[in-house]
C-alpha cells in the first residue's frame, strides 16, 4: 500500500523559508501570491496502514512544530 | 570524574568536546550503538550533523541505543550536555522542552556571539556569575529556538533559561533571545553556542567555555561529597 | 573476445568526445573496433579530464622535487614533510563546469572530491580554502553572478561544515572576463604520520578489489568527456541531469572508515572514485602497480535497477572508494564497513594479466589493456597564437582624477573586490577540530589612521604613535633590483632621519624591509650601514615578513604597525628561520628569538622600511 505523508510547519510559526519563496516570486513577475508555506514530502510503501500515524508521531514529524497529513494511496499508487 | 562524550555518525564535534572535557576531569567516546555509558558522571551530546540532519536535526540520532541509556540516566538525575546538534537531540527526545528551528536568516551562520548567564545557581552554570558575559562560537543552521506560550512562561518562573544571546546578537531569531535552556530539575541542559570551542585563548580568543565543563565538574564532585 | 550485438562507430566515438585519429588509435589497441563498453571507458580515459593531453607536456616541464617533497605528481594528492613525523597532504582542484551548470552541488561536489583525493593518501583533512572568480555583480550580467556566487558558497559551506573540515581562507574577485567562465577552485588540506601515507598503486596477484561508499546509480554519465571538453553557458538546464549531489554525511562515514581501515593496516592500496568513477580508478590503480584487474559488475551494489555495464564503470556517482585488499584481511575490511554503516563489496581481484577486463556473472563484457587505457592517449602540443585583438575588452575606469580624497575612499570600499567578505565566510564553520588559531579576516590587513597631534588630542582619541618623519625616493635603478649598494634606500633612511630632526644614535629598532632575497638584504644592509654608520651595528634590526611574507597588498602598513607595536612594547620582533650568517651581513638582526628593546629610559624610535619593485623606497620613522 502506497501513502503520501505531508508535514507542514504549524501556523503561527515564522516560516522564514516560505517568508523567502513568497517575496521572490513576485520579482519572477507572478503576482496574488500570498500564504506560501514550504515543507516536507514522505512517500512510502507500508503493509500496515495503520502504522502511519504513529509513524509520523514518533519520527516522521515533529507535532510541537509540524502538522501532519496521511494519504493513502492504495496499491495502484 | 568522567565525563562521557556521544559519537553518532556524523557528530563532528565530538573529539573537541572530548578534548575540552579532558581539561577539567577524564573523558572517554560513548559509541552511538553501545547502551553502556562506561561509568559516566557526566554526558555530553556533542554538536555536528549527525545523520546528516536528515528528516530533522537530531530526529535520527535521539533513538540510537546509546540515547536510550542517556535518557534512562537522566531521569535518574544525571548530567547531560547537549551542545549544537545534541540540544537538537535532546529536545526531540523529549528531555528538553521546545525545538530548534531553521535560523531566520535562512543561513548557516558561523559567529563569535556573547551570551548573558540569567541562572548561575545550576549544575552547568554554577561557575559563572549571574549576568556574567561569556564570550563563545556559534555555528549552526538550525538553531532558532522555540516553544509556545505557555510552555514558555511555566519556564520562566521555573529558572529554565539559562542562557541569552546578549542584545543584538542573536542570529537564528530564538525566541527570547534564549540560547541555552534547562528542564525542570536542571540536570539536563542544551545550548546552541559551542562551549568546547572556547576553551583555549590561543584557539579563538575566549576560554569562557570551560566554565560549563569546570560548573559540571563542581556539580558531580558535590553531589558526592 | 566480449560479444557484442553491434558494434559503436566512429560516429559513436565522435559524439563521445573522441578525434577520428583516436578512434582508430582504439581499434588499433584493441585489435579490432571496441564494443560500447569499451569505447565508454577509452572515451572517459582518453578525454581532457583524465588524461590532460593537451597540458601533459607542458605540466612534465614543471619542477617536483624537493627537499621535503614526500609524495609527488601521481598520487591523489601531494605530500610534504612538515617536521615531527608529519606530513601535509593537499591538493586543489577547479570544478568551474559543473558549477556553471548548478553552482550548489557543482562547488559542493568539487569540495567532497578534493578531500576524498587528501584522505585517499590517508591524511585527515584539517581545512578547505575556495578561489573563485566570477563576473560583475552589477550591471547587465548581475543576476546570474549572484546566483552563482549564492550558490557556491552555500554548497562550499553545506559540504565542508557538515562533513567537520573547517573552511578557513579563500577568496573571491569579480571582473566581466568571469561571466562567461566562472572559476570555482576548492583545496583541501590533510595531516598524517609520514609513516600512514598510503600509495594508490594496487599489488598482489589474488588480492581483492573492494568498493566501499556510496550505492552507484546513473549520476554523471558521460559527465567528463561531455563537461571538460564542452562550452559552458546560460542555458545549462538540459545539462543538469550530468551533474552529481554530494551526500556529505555519507562522505563523513566513509572519511572516519578510510582512516580507520588504514589505521589498522587493513589495506594495501586506497583510491577515491572521480571523474570516470569505477574505470578511471581501478584502470589507474592497476596502472601505477602495472598489474592487471578485473572487476564483476553484479557484484557492484547498485542504486538502479539494471544499469548497463558501461554505465556502471562509468557513473560518478559520488562518495565512494576503491581499496586493494589481501584475502585473509577481507572479513575485518568488510565488517570496519558495517560498522561505520558504509556499503562493502568485494567487486574484483587484482591480475598479473596487465589487462582490464570487465565481467557480468562470469560473462566477459570487456577487455583492454592497461597501459593503453592509461598510458597510450596520444599527447599534443598546443600551438597558441597570440590573438590579433584583446580578448576581452579593458577594464573600465571608474574613477577620474576629479573625484574627492572621500569619494575615492567611499567607492573604493564598496567595491566589491575590496569590500568585506563578511556575508561570505560567514557560511563557513572555521573551527571545528579546534585547530584554528586565526579565523577569517583576523589577520589579513592594516588601516592605520593619520592624524593631526592637536585633532587627536582634543577628541581624547588614543595616539599609539608619532610619525616622527620620513624619507621616500623614486630611484629607478632597474624594474626588479635595488642598486646594488642600496643608494636609493640609504638616501630615504638619510631623508627619514633629517626630517625627523633625528641623530643614527636616537633610532631603537629598525623594521627592515627584509624580503630574505639575495638582492634586496644585502643591499638594504648596506644601506642601513651607509646611513647609521657606526650605530648601524648597535641597532636590532629584523624583518617581519619572516613570519607573515611579503603581502600582496599595503605590506608597508602592516609592517608599520608591526613597528609601532614593537615600540610600544619595547620587545624586537625576531627574523624567523635565520639560519646562517653571510659574508658581509653583520648587522644584529634579532635572530629567531624575540628580545626586549633597550632604549634607555627615552621614547622608543623606530624605522620602518619598505621598498618595491622600480625603486620606490619609503621609510617611516615612528616614535611609541
Amino acid at each position: 500500500m502506497k501513502a503520501r505523508v505531508l508535514i507542514r510547519p504549524k501556523q503561527g510559526i515564522l516560516d522564514p523559508q516560505g517568508v523567502a519563496v513568497e517575496r521572490a516570486l513576485p520579482a519572477l513577475g507572478f503576482a496574488g501570491v500570498s500564504g506560501v508555506h514550504v515543507g516536507r514530502l514522505v512517500e512510502l510503501d507500508v503493509e500496515d496502514a495503520s502504522q502511519l500515524e504513529p509513524m509520523c508521531e514518533k519520527l516522521l514529524a515533529n507535532p510541537l512544530v509540524e502538522d501532519y497529513e496521511v494519504e493513502l494511496l492504495g496499491d495502484g499508487g | 570524574m568522567k565525563f562521557g562524550v556521544l559519537q553518532f555518525p556524523g557528530s563532528c564535534d565530538e573529539v573537541d568536546a572530548l578534548q575540552a572535557a579532558r581539561r577539567v576531569a577524564d573523558a572517554e567516546l560513548i559509541w552511538h550503538g553501545e547502551r553502556d555509558l562506561k561509568g559516566a558522571d557526566a554526558i555530553v551530546v556533542p554538536g555536528g550533523f549527525s545523520y546528516g540532519d536528515y528528516l530533522r536535526a537530531g530526529a535520527i540520532a535521539r533513538f540510537a541505543p546509546a540515547m536510550e541509556s542517556v535518557i534512562a540516566f537522566a531521569r535518574d538525575g544525571g548530567l547531560v550536555l547537549g551542545i549544537c546538534n545534541g540540544f537538537q537531540v535532546l529536545c526531540e527526545a523529549g528531555l528538553l522542552p521546545g525545538a530548534l528551528l531553521g535560523n531566520a536568516n535562512r543561513r548557516f551562520t558561523f559567529r563569535q556571539v556573547e551570551l548573558e548567564v540569567l541562572n548561575s545557581g545550576g549544575s552547568f552554570t554554577g561557575a559563572c556569575a549571574l549576568g556574567e558575559r561569556l564570550s563563545i562560537p556559534a555555528k549552526h543552521a538550525w538553531g532558532r529556538y522555540y516553544a509556545d506560550t505557555e510552555t514558555l512562561a511555566a519556564m520562566d518562573r521555573a529558572g529554565q533559561f539559562v542562557l541569552r544571546y546578549a542584545g543584538g546578537e542573536s542570529f537564528n531569531g530564538s525566541v527570547h533571545d534564549i540560547a541555552g535552556v534547562c528542564n525542570e530539575r536542571g540536570n539536563v541542559f542544551g545550548l546552541m553556542p559551542h562551549p568546547e570551542h572556547a576553551v583555549d585563548e590561543l584557539v579563538g580568543g575566549s576560554a569562557d567555555g570551560l566554565k560549563i565543563f569546570e560548573s559540571m565538574r563542581l556539580a558531580v564532585e558535590g553531589a558526592r561529597v | 573476445m566480449a560479444a557484442a550485438a553491434t558494434l559503436p562507430t566512429l560516429e559513436d566515438a565522435l559524439a563521445l568526445g573522441l578525434t577520428a585519429a583516436e578512434y582508430e588509435l582504439v581499434c588499433e589497441k584493441q585489435d579490432g573496433p571496441p564494443n560500447v563498453l569499451e569505447l565508454a571507458m577509452y572515451s572517459l580515459l582518453w578525454s581532457e579530464h583524465c588524461a590532460y593531453k593537451h597540458s601533459k607536456k607542458l605540466l612534465r616541464t614543471l619542477p617536483t622535487e624537493g627537499k621535503h617533497v614526500v609524495m609527488g605528481p601521481g598520487e591523489n594528492a601531494g605530500a610534504v614533510d612538515v617536521g615531527g613525523g608529519l606530513v601535509c597532504a593537499f591538493k586543489v582542484e577547479s570544478h568551474n563546469h559543473p558549477s556553471a551548470v548548478e553552482p550548489f552541488q557543482g562547488a559542493a561536489t568539487g569540495v567532497g572530491g578534493i578531500l576524498r583525493d587528501v584522505f585517499a593518501v590517508g591524511a585527515r583533512p584539517i581545512a578547505v580554502l575556495d578561489s573563485l572568480r566570477f563576473g560583475e555583480p552589477a550591471g547587465e550580467g548581475a543576476a546570474r553572478t549572484r546566483y552563482l556566487l549564492d550558490g557556491a558558497v552555500s554548497g562550499i559551506g553545506h559540504y565542508g561544515n557538515s562533513i567537520g573540515v573547517p573552511t578557513i581562507g579563500g577568496e573571491v574577485y569579480f571582473e566581466g572576463p568571469y561571466e562567461q567562465n566562472c572559476l570555482v577552485n576548492a583545496m583541501a588540506l590533510g595531516l598524517a604520520e609520514r609513516e600512514r601515507l598510503v600509495r594508490s598503486a594496487a599489488a598482489g596477484e589474488g588480492n581483492v578489489l573492494v568498493l566501499f561508499g556510496a550505492s552507484t546509480g546513473r549520476d554523471g554519465i558521460g559527465g567528463a568527456s561531455v563537461l571538460a571538453s564542452a562550452e559552458l553557458g546560460d542555458g545549462g538546464s538540459d545539462k543538469r541531469p550530468t551533474v552529481q549531489v554530494g551526500d556529505p554525511f555519507e562522505e563523513k562515514k566513509l572519511l572516519e572508515c578510510s582512516l580507520e581501515l588504514l589505521q589498522r593496516e587493513l589495506l594495501v592500496s586506497l583510491q577515491d572514485l572521480g571523474a570516470a568513477g569505477l574505470t578511471s580508478s581501478a584502470a589507474e590503480m592497476a596502472s601505477k602497480g602495472e598489474v592487471g584487474i578485473e572487476i564483476d559488475i553484479a557484484r557492484v551494489p547498485l542504486r538502479e535497477a539494471d544499469m548497463e555495464p558501461f554505465e556502471v564503470m562509468v557513473s560518478e556517482s559520488q562518495e565512494r572508494m576503491l581499496c586493494v585488499v589481501e584475502p585473509d584481511k577481507l572479513d575485518a575490511v568488510l565488517a570496519l564497513c558495517e560498522k561505520w554503516e558504509v556499503g562493502g563489496s568485494a567487486i574484483g581481484t587484482v591480475t598479473s594479466t596487465g589487462r582490464v577486463r570487465v565481467t557480468q556473472d562470469g560473462e566477459l563484457v570487456g577487455d583492454m589493456p592497461v597501459r593503453a587505457l592509461v598510458d597510450d592517449c596520444p599527447l599534443y602540443d598546443l600551438q597558441p597564437a597570440k590573438p590579433s585583438e584583446p580578448v576581452y575588452p579593458p577594464p573600465v575606469a571608474t574613477l577620474g582624477s576629479a573625484t574627492t580624497p572621500s569619494e575615492t575612499l567611499l567607492a573604493l570600499l564598496s567595491c566589491p573586490n575590496i569590500a568585506s567578505r563578511r556575508p561570505l565566510f560567514e557560511q563557513y564553520d572555521a573551527i571545528v577540530q579546534s585547530r584554528t588559531v586565526r579565523r577569517p579576516e583576523q589577520a589579513d590587513a592594516a588601516v592605520l589612521v593619520l592624524e593631526d597631534a592637536e585633532k587627536a588630542s582634543a577628541r581624547g582619541a588614543r595616539v599609539l604613535a608619532t610619525v616622527r618623519g620620513f624619507g621616500a625616493t623614486s630611484d629607478a635603478h632597474h624594474l626588479t633590483a635595488p642598486h646594488p649598494d642600496g643608494a636609493g634606500a640609504t638616501a630615504a633612511i638619510t631623508k627619514a632621519l633629517r626630517d625627523s630632526g633625528l641623530e643614527p644614535e636616537d633610532i631603537d629598532y629598525i623594521n627592515a624591509h627584509g624580503t630574505s632575497t639575495p638582492l634586496n638584504d644585502r643591499a638594504e644592509t648596506k644601506a642601513i650601514k651607509a646611513a647609521l654608520g657606526d650605530h648601524a651595528s648597535r641597532v636590532p634590526v629584523s624583518s617581519t615578513k619572516s613570519a607573515i611574507g611579503h603581502l600582496l597588498g599595503a605590506a608597508g602598513a602592516v609592517e608599520a604597525t608591526a613597528t609601532i607595536l614593537a615600540l610600544r612594547d619595547r620587545i624586537a620582533p625576531p627574523t624567523l628561520g635565520w639560519e646562517e650568517r653571510e659574508e658581509g651581513m653583520d648587522l644584529d638582526y634579532v635572530p629567531n628569538q624575540a628580545r626586549p628593546l633597550d632604549v634607555n629610559g627615552g621614547p622608543a624610535i623606530g624605522l620602518s622600511n619598505a621598498f618595491g619593485f622600480g625603486g620606490h623606497n619609503v621609510v617611516l620613522c615612528l616614535e611609541a
